[in-house]
């Protein structure tokens, strides 16, 4: 394919999904792909680790983080630990700015750019990570990968209501056949490319991988009958 | 070959070429400036991003030049040239290609009936009845029949290929790990 194709691995900071992320680096690296960031996602703020339940997992986190900067030498940006579920375009759009701006919008993330050190980190990797993710008169080509449950879906939904709100033109695609998509984007998401309601420039779609088979299936058949392999 | 074809298309790694085929699709629409795709966990992705590469061969240049030379010499073997004369014929014959192209919507509609079990003896010999067609068309059996000797021909090239390294490479080619 033509268009430039950047994969981004979203993890928590955690053995199995480290293990995973440099699984998946190796692979694509095989195949002459190279991983172009990560995000870390889950992230307990020091703020927030005043009690031990916190406290010990932050610390955890922060060995993990350590293991990452050593190990996976990639642009990486990391996302904090919500109040609450990531779920609809509102909510989307304060973590696309934190993502992708480096900057709160609301009360939700507090004083994090002031306090954490990583927000420093944050706005020296964007300069890195912003021109793979920009167009740049090409089509770009997007994929979030990772183990299940690290955020994927909702990085990729952030992700496209911030270019969508940069003015691209974004088509937001999953092949997860639970239609999960729609429920992190609080909108419906059918078979069909349909606008996304709210937010200008985004169109969004699932793949359902069951019914694509089937037709798929169908087409070659017919095809292979249609070159004759069949009438006998 | 349908039936073999179709317990093959029967795997989980179909559903996985048929969504890559359709994300392709999307991707490849002009009225996008970016295309952004929330994956399934990672090892269905690694897949996908290994068929979208496949397009791109990794051969080293001495492979690449020899298959080039094979392919030009296949080219110009005996079943090939016939078969691809066939097919242009088939091509330029709206009448055959329609018949062959009835026969295969008859087959299709006549499997998905006999899954909803409303198979009746009409619609097999409505099949029949076109197959009979096919049969007395002298383009298409031209095809099928060229078809047919192309598709043996090409395992003995197959053959001779092993026969030097002593590798049977036909067996190779056959099990496609997905």
């Amino acid at each position: 394919m033509a268009s430039p194709a950047t994969p981004t691995i979203v993890l928590h900071p955690e053995a199995t999904a480290i293990k995973e992320t440099r699984r998946a680096i190796d692979e694509l690296s095989k195949l002459g792909i190279h991983t172009h960031e990560l995000i870390v996602n889950g992230i307990i703020r020091a703020p927030e680790a005043a009690n031990p339940l916190f406290a010990a997992r932050r610390q955890m986190q922060q060995g993990y983080l350590a293991q990452v900067a050593r190990e996976l030498p990639l642009p990486t940006r990391q996302m904090a630990l919500l109040d609450g579920e990531i779920k609809g375009v509102a909510r989307l759009r304060v973590v696309g700015s934190r993502l992708f701006d480096g900057r709160s919008e609301s009360a939700m993330f507090g004083t994090l750019a002031h306090t954490e050190p990583a927000a420093d980190r944050l706005l020296v990797d964007l300069a890195d990570v912003l021109p793979r993710l920009l167009p740049n008169g090409h089509r770009r080509t997007i994929f979030f990968a990772g183990k299940g449950g690290v955020g994927k879906t909702a990085a990729s939904c952030a992700t496209a209501i911030w270019l969508a709100r940069q003015d691209y033109r974004t088509l937001l695609l999953t092949t997860d056949p639970a239609a999960h998509l729609g429920d992190v984007l609080g909108v419906p998401v059918g078979d069909a490319v349909a606008p996304v309601a709210g937010v200008p420039n985004l169109f969004a779609t699932r793949i359902d991988p069951k019914a694509a088979g089937e037709a798929y299936k169908a087409r070659i058949l017919s095809d292979a009958r249609a070159r004759g392999r069949a009438p006998r | 070959v349908i039936a073999v074809m179709r317990e093959e298309l029967d795997s989980p790694c179909t559903e996985e070429i048929a969504a890559f085929d359709l994300f392709i699709d999307y991707a490849a629409q002009d009225n996008w400036e970016v295309v952004v795709f929330d994956t399934a966990p990672t090892g269905h992705t690694l897949r996908m991003r290994y068929a979208m590469n496949d397009s791109t061969t990794s051969l080293p240049s001495e492979l690449l030049d020899a298959t080039h030379t094979l392919a030009a010499a296949l080219a110009q073997a005996e079943p090939i040239v016939a078969y691809r004369a066939a097919r242009a014929r088939l091509d330029a014959d709206p009448i055959a290609r329609g018949l062959l192209e009835r026969v295969a919507a008859a087959q299709a509609d006549l499997r998905v009936r006999q899954t909803r079990e409303a198979l009746t003896h009409v619609h097999v010999d409505q099949l029949r009845a076109l197959q009979r067609q096919a049969q007395l068309n002298r383009v298409t059996m031209d095809y099928l029949s060229a078809q047919q000797s192309a598709m043996a021909y090409l395992p003995d090239v197959s053959l001779e290929i092993s026969r030097l390294p002593g590798v049977d490479f036909g067996a190779l080619i056959g099990r496609s790990s997905c």
